[in-house]
């Protein structure tokens, strides 16, 4: 059974972006969502994360229907959203950021302790940063911050907007590999990517235009080259 | 585009003939109030309204021009208008010195050192004996004779439409291009060459002027100032009215700040609505009964549950109470609250308004007026205002 | 003499600084000016007089006014703050005077024009005696309750998770509502708090010397403000201290003899000190610079 299972799914703000959008997302997999700016991946990925209501449609998660739930319902239940542009908290220091990824699980601090010692697994840098402000992270730092943080939260299925956002390649390669071995460690992933450098990694392949799904591919199909053309290409 | 003729003769009508028949003279003291508040409300304009600077001193910058007036009158024996230039020209150079400070601390900052000097005015230098007459007062006499204010209001009306000509003079000119430009991006207008010190300057002098002008009309309409008149809470008054009238819209600051004055006058011409306010324990439960179903109605449309539930408890307290069937004990109390005079109404639906306005229609009256006026100045008659120019109580500065 | 007015201007200063820790509050998680704050507290203030007036119990009376606050904060969040969430920091501000001004005209005619006395909640006036002050067990109360909300804020900032919520919303409200927090409900706590605050205030100097309509707002809100300016307008401890130093410099100003002749020589000192720290250190005594 598919972890995400969109239906129908139509948001806005009050006009139409996202128009009528269906895919799934297995667990355990890794879907990169391509598509040309303003394609409407990130209002997609909004929606799913409940930061904006949709207009319609159903959003399926675990088989539950979670359309219109609040962020925090959506957090509790595993969906986990690293937003386009970070957002980390700038005027705290680093361990305080990652502190508040693990908000629904406050009371625990063992759980904690556990979390924190496996984020820092994934970004030693972070380890060396912990009393540094984010704000005062390289944008690379800050990005591995977000990711981090919201490991920190438990996350079943995890949403990434354009992780590869102004890093440089070896920077980008980076992100792209450890978010594998977060995916290898069991979490069910969801990219939104323009950088063609994520390709190896994906399981499922989906691209937006228009506000439309125009292509979903799973396996040899994701690799295909009528794809490349078809967004690549025409990017270029 | 040339303007029409017979709405604006109409309006000349309204403005200059139509208070001769439908008030007595004594009512002009109140309607020259609402001339005089007119202006304050151009003046603050100015400074939030066209340079994006907070003031919630205003009072103070009014209460200067009256101190001022009355002085020079009676203490100088000058004639009035003497005394009105004297007071526009020191409440531009008061205004200037808080301008110099508004160059060193902006945004929220600033609007506390406003906020404090509008009560430093009010304690220290309207307290000073030799000029303001310390506590007691100043005497302020009214020029056309001692409660003669039929004429005294077409004075004031002179002087409104004065400060609308400079008012309108100046944003035409490369000073309210100026002006537009700083408020929206101070730093872009500095790159662009405009010296925007200079200009802030300005605004704040002709603030300062416009509300020196206030004063001395204020000073004089009323024949005496105690320093107890310019409070805080006139300040943020003045600031509402201006909120409510429109930023940047001398027609519907006019109207709302002159609304404001008049606010006693307006109870008294509707029918029943005088007694109504004498028995608060009658009118009260019905305007939180109206209030709670308004609640209940948006909270059904927006599905807001907590509108919802504060709504239902409204009713059903307005209900319980106007209900024939009384819970004992509870009746007599009510019969005991104290009447609504319009000065504390005004003190309760102004801040409404204001609330209402910020939420819903950040362009106030002036933008509700602007297809009338548009009308007015000789264009097409259309209900689509168009895009107000910027509808926020912005501050770039901050 | 000089030591004495020390003395008078902590006793007063302590006040202030309660004022001040509640505009803190709000200004460290919303970004907000609260011109409403000193009238949360008026309001809780005429709640205690009708209450006590009814014959109601003081502490039940208190409990009931604090409560009265708590609602009024509450609602001015909801119909006030939250929809102009998006709006720019002044016009809130603007909006907030608006709520002062509401609560004036509400008090003005519930209770009329006149200066009202009410009971303290401790009415020993001679326990203690400093350098020829006695220092009043209300004022005692006063001077606890400010060091112990200061430090409590300061914990729940530093050392809790709520406290980092509260943080992080301000400065990322969209990061934070990511991380499971439910902004919104936190927004109301903190407004609920600060009104609580505001409350505490109200019902605490309100006997000192009478009350009327807007009083705490005449007598403390400038106060607070330079106050809270003082301690650099997000260090709460700062708040307290703030109040303290605006409470001396005024009761130096009282009894200056140079100042004799200056009228209001209390806002006048308000004003100037103000002026001085925002031209001087923008940052406030306290604050880091930013
Ligand atoms: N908050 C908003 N208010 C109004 N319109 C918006 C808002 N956010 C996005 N839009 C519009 O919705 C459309 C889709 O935006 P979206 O951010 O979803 O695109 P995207 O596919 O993520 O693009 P990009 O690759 O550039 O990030 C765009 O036309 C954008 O202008
Ligand atoms: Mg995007």
């Amino acid at each position: 059974m598919s972890l995400l299972k969109v239906r129908g799914l139509e948001a806005g703000y009050g006009f139409p972006v996202v128009r009528g959008v269906d895919f799934d997302v297995e667990a355990g997999e890794t879907a990169v969502l391509f598509g040309l700016n303003g394609a409407g991946k990130t209002t997609t990925v909004s929606v799913i994360a409940g930061l904006l209501r949709p207009e319609s449609g159903s959003i399926l998660f675990d088989g539950e229907e979670v359309a219109g739930r609040s962020a925090a319902e959506l957090v509790e239940r595993g969906v986990v959203l690293v937003p386009e542009g970070r957002r980390v908290f700038p005027g705290l220091p680093v361990l305080a950021n990652l502190r508040l990824g693990a908000w629904t699980h406050r009371r625990s601090r063992s759980l904690l302790d556990e979390r924190l010692d496996r984020v820092f697994d994934y970004f030693p840098i972070l380890r060396d940063r912990a009393s540094q402000a984010a704000g005062t992270l390289s944008g690379g730092e800050q990005q591995m911050l977000a990711i981090g943080r919201a490991l920190m939260s438990g996350p079943r299925l995890l949403l990434l907007d354009e992780a590869s956002l102004g890093l440089s390649p070896a920077m980008t390669k980076t992100v792209f590999r450890v978010v594998d071995r977060i995916n290898d460690d069991g979490v069910t992933v969801l990219m939104v990517e323009q950088n063609v450098g994520v390709l190896p990694f994906a399981d499922r392949v989906l691209v937006m235009e228009k506000g439309s799904m125009v292509f979903e591919g799973v396996g040899e199909d994701a690799q295909q080259a009528h794809l490349r053309e078809r967004y690549m290409g025409g990017a270029a | 585009m040339t303007p029409r003729v017979a709405p604006l003769l109409a309006l000349a009508a309204v403005v200059l003939v139509l208070p001769r028949l439908v008030f007595d003279s004594a009512d002009f003291a109140l309607l020259s109030l609402a001339v005089v508040y007119a202006i304050v409300g151009l003046s603050l304009n100015v400074l939030i309204g066209y340079a994006g600077t907070i003031s919630l001193g205003h009072q103070a910058f009014v209460g200067i021009g009256a101190f001022t007036s009355a002085y020079v009158v009676t203490e100088l024996r000058q004639p009035f208008i003497v005394g009105v230039l004297a007071a526009a020209a020191l409440g531009g150079a008061q205004a200037m010195i808080l301008g110099g400070l508004a160059l060193r601390v902006t945004g929220l900052y600033f609007a506390l050192v406003t906020l404090s000097y509008g009560v430093f005015a009010q304690d220290t230098l309207f307290g000073i004996k030799a000029i303001t007459g310390g506590g007691a007062g100043r005497a302020a006499p009214t020029p056309t004779g001692d409660g003669n204010f039929v004429p005294y209001y077409y004075i004031c009306l002179a002087f409104l439409g004065l400060v609308l000509w400079l008012d309108w003079r100046m944003m035409r000119s490369k000073t309210g291009r100026a002006l537009t430009a700083l408020r929206q991006d101070p730093r872009v207008a500095a790159s662009l060459g405009i010296p925007v010190k200079a200009y802030l300057l300005l605004g704040f002098a002709v603030s300062g002027v416009f509300a020196g002008i206030a004063g001395a009309l204020f000073a004089h309409g009323n024949g005496f100032v105690v320093s107890n008149d310019f409070s805080l809470q006139l300040g943020i008054l003045f600031v509402l009215m201006t909120v409510v009238g429109g930023l940047r819209s001398r027609t519907g600051i006019v109207v709302s700040a002159a609304l404001t004055a008049v606010v006693p006058l307006i109870i008294r011409e509707i029918p029943g609505l005088e007694s109504a306010l004498a028995r608060p324990e009658r009118t009260v439960p019905v305007v939180v009964l109206v209030a709670g179903l308004v609640a209940v109605g948006v909270g059904v449309l927006r599905g807001g549950r907590a509108a919802q539930v504060v709504g239902v408890a409204m009713v059903a307290l307005s209900a319980a109470v106007l209900s024939p069937l009384h819970v004992p004990g509870v009746e007599p109390q009510l019969e005991q609250l104290p009447a609504l005079d319009p000065s504390m109404l005004r003190l309760i639906v102004l801040p409404a308004l204001v609330v209402m306005t910020l939420r819903t229609a950040p362009g106030g009256l002036g933008q509700q007026l602007r297809p009338v006026v548009r009308w007015v100045c000789g264009g097409r008659f259309s209900l689509d205002a168009g895009p107000g120019d910027l509808r926020e109580v912005v501050d770039a500065r901050a | 003499m000089t030591a004495q007015a020390l003395v008078i201007g902590i006793i007063t200063g302590a006040a202030y600084g309660l004022v001040a820790l509640g505009l803190v509050l709000v200004y460290k998680s919303s970004g907000v000016l609260n011109f409403a704050q000193g009238e949360f507290g008026t309001v809780a203030v005429y709640a205690l007089w009708l209450g006590t007036t009814h014959g109601i119990p003081y502490v039940l009376a208190v409990l009931i006014a604090l409560g009265v606050a708590a609602v009024f904060g509450f609602v001015t969040e909801r119909v006030v703050v939250r929809p102009l969430a998006d709006a720019p920091r002044v016009t809130v501000l603007v909006a907030t005077a608006g709520v002062a001004l509401l609560a004036v005209g509400l008090e003005l005619w519930i209770g009329q024009a006149q200066i009202r006395p009410i009971a303290p909640a401790l009415r020993r006036q001679d326990r203690l005696r400093i350098l020829n002050v006695y220092i009043s067990d209300q004022r005692l109360l006063i001077i606890l309750t400010v060091v112990v909300v200061a430090l409590v804020l300061r914990w729940v900032f530093t050392r809790t998770f709520l406290g980092l919520a509260v943080l992080a919303a301000s400065e990322e409200p969209t990061g934070t509502r990511l991380m499971g927090v439910r902004v919104e409900r936190l927004s109301s706590a903190v407004w609920v708090l600060a009104a609580l605050l505001g409350g505490v205030a109200g019902v605490l100097t309100g006997p000192l010397s009478g009350f009327g309509p807007g009083f705490l707002t005449s007598s403390a809100l400038v106060a607070g403000f330079t106050a809270a300016v003082i301690g650099g307008f997000t260090s709460l401890p700062g708040a307290f201290l703030g109040g303290v130093v605006v409470g001396v410099i005024q009761s130096l100003a009282t009894s200056a003899s140079w100042l004799a002749d200056v009228p209001g020589p209390q806002t006048a000192a308000l004003f100037v000190l103000l002026v001085v720290i925002l031209l001087a250190r923008p940052q406030g005594i306290l604050g880091r610079a930013s």
